[in-house]
C-alpha cells in the first residue's frame, strides 16, 4: 500500500539538524536586539525616484538632531546611496569590531549606515554572482545585506533612526524593511507637485497601509522655486497648491512643503550642510520635525 | 527543506556538508532508522541562493563576522574581505 506521505508528516517532528532555521531566528533576534536601543523609528519613502527623498531625509534628520536628539540615517537605496555625500561624508568607513559595525558620524552627531561606505571611489555595487539567475539571486542577496545593515551595526541608543528607502512603492524592499524593522513608528511620504508623481504616490501610500505601516504624513518637495535673490516663492509645476486636496483624500497630514531652492541644492552637491534654522528651508524642515513630534510623540 | 525515509517513516538527518566541485554543495543525509544515505548536490546557482541567505548549512562554530555576506560578495570592496 503506498504511503500517505500527509500522514507521515503529521506523525515526527522537524528537526533543525542543519541549523539553517536556528540562524535564521538568530539573525532575527539580533536585529530586534539592535533596534530595541532605538527608540522611534521612521522611513522615508516615495511611489518614484528623483522626488527627493534623499534631501529630505538628511534635512530631517539635521532638524532632529538640532533639537537635541540623537538621530541615525540608514540608507537602505544599496544601488544609489547618496546620504553620505550629501553630509559630506563620502570616503569614510564602517569600523569593524567584534560587537560590530560602528558607523561614521557626520554633522551635529548623526550617525549613519550606507553601502557607499563599502565601495571604492565611483563604484556601482556589483557582486560575485550567478547573472543567469540574477533576478531571483539578487533580490535575495539585497534583502539578505538589508539584514545585514540592520542587524550588524552598532547605533547604540539613538532617538531616532530615519531609513532613507530607494524609490518605488511595490519594490519588494518595502514589505522587506517592514518585516525587518520591529516596532515601525511610521513613514513620511515625499512627493512633488507634479500629476505624474501625486499619482504614483497614492499608489505608495495604499501599499504603505496594506503592509501596516503607519503614514505619519507627506512632505511636498519642490512645492516651487525660492528666488535667491529676493527669496519670493513662485510656483513651478501646474499642480502646484493641490496637495492640500491630495492630503484631504489620504486622510494624510501635510507636513511641508519644501521649495527648490539654490542653497540646499548646492548644499547638498557639495556636502556642506545647511545647519542654520534662519535659512529658509531649515526653518521649513524644523517646522516639519515638530509636527512628526506630535503625531509620534517623539522625545528624549 | 527536509528528506523523508519512506520506508522508516522518519526525517533523514543532516550529516555533514561537502565541496565536491568548485560552487558546489554536496549535503549529506542519513536515515537515523534505516542508515540510508544520499548527497544533495547543488550546482553553482543553488549554491549561490544558499548563500545569499548569509547562512552556513550544518551550523557555525564561530558567530558570523558584521557584514559577513556583504563585504564577501562584493566584486569590488573599498575595505578587506573578512579572513
Amino acid at each position: 500500500m503506498e504511503k500517505d506521505l500527509k500522514s507521515i508528516l503529521s506523525r515526527i517532528q522537524y528537526p533543525d539538524d542543519a541549523r539553517v532555521v536556528q540562524q535564521i531566528v538568530d539573525q532575527t533576534l539580533q536585529v530586534k536586539t539592535r533596534m530595541g536601543l532605538i527608540r522611534r523609528k521612521l522611513v522615508v519613502l516615495s511611489g518614484k525616484g528623483g522626488v527627493g527623498k534623499s534631501m529630505v531625509t538628511v534635512n530631517l534628520a539635521l532638524a532632529f538632531a538640532r533639537q537635541g536628539l540623537r538621530v541615525g540615517i540608514l540608507d537602505v537605496d544599496l544601488n544609489g546611496p547618496c546620504v553620505p555625500k550629501m553630509l559630506g561624508m563620502k570616503g569614510q568607513r564602517f569600523e569593524f569590531t567584534p560587537e560590530g559595525a560602528i558607523p561614521p558620524t557626520g554633522p551635529l552627531g548623526i550617525k549613519v549606515a550606507s553601502m557607499e561606505f563599502f565601495l571604492k571611489p565611483d563604484s556601482p555595487v556589483r557582486w560575485k554572482g550567478p547573472m543567469d539567475l540574477s533576478p531571483v539571486w539578487l533580490g535575495m542577496m539585497e534583502m539578505s545585506v538589508i539584514r545585514e545593515f540592520l542587524a550588524d551595526i552598532v547605533w547604540g541608543e539613538l532617538d531616532l533612526l530615519l531609513a532613507d528607502l530607494p524609490p518605488g512603492a511595490a519594490a519588494d524592499k518595502p514589505p522587506a524593511i517592514v518585516g525587518f524593522l520591529p516596532e515601525l513608528d511610521g513613514a513620511v511620504v515625499v512627493t512633488t507637485p507634479s500629476e505624474v508623481s501625486t499619482e504614483v504616490v497614492k499608489k505608495s501610500i495604499v501599499y504603505a497601509r496594506d503592509v501596516g505601516i503607519r503614514v505619519v504624513g507627506l512632505i511636498e518637495n519642490m512645492s516651487g522655486f525660492l528666488c535667491p535673490e529676493c527669496r519670493a516663492e513662485s510656483d513651478l509645476f501646474e499642480g502646484s497648491g493641490n496637495v492640500q486636496e491630495l492630503c484631504a483624500q489620504l486622510e494624510v497630514p501635510l507636513l511641508g512643503r519644501i521649495p527648490l531652492d539654490r542653497k540646499i541644492s548646492q548644499a547638498c552637491d557639495w556636502g556642506i550642510p545647511l545647519l542654520e534654522e534662519s535659512e529658509p528651508i531649515p526653518g521649513r524642515f524644523k517646522e516639519i520635525a515638530e509636527k512628526i513630534t506630535q503625531h509620534v510623540k517623539m522625545k528624549r | 527543506m527536509k528528506f523523508v525515509c519512506m520506508k522508516c517513516e522518519t526525517f533523514m538527518l543532516f550529516q555533514k556538508v561537502e565541496k565536491p566541485g568548485e560552487d558546489s554543495l554536496g549535503v549529506m543525509f542519513e536515515c537515523p532508522q534505516c542508515g540510508s544515505r544520499f548527497s544533495l548536490v547543488t550546482n553553482p546557482g543553488e549554491t549561490a541562493l544558499v548563500s545569499a541567505l548569509g547562512v552556513k548549512v550544518g551550523g557555525r562554530t564561530t558567530a558570523p563576522e558584521a557584514f559577513e555576506l556583504t563585504r564577501g560578495t562584493l566584486k569590488e570592496p573599498a575595505i578587506d574581505q573578512p579572513a
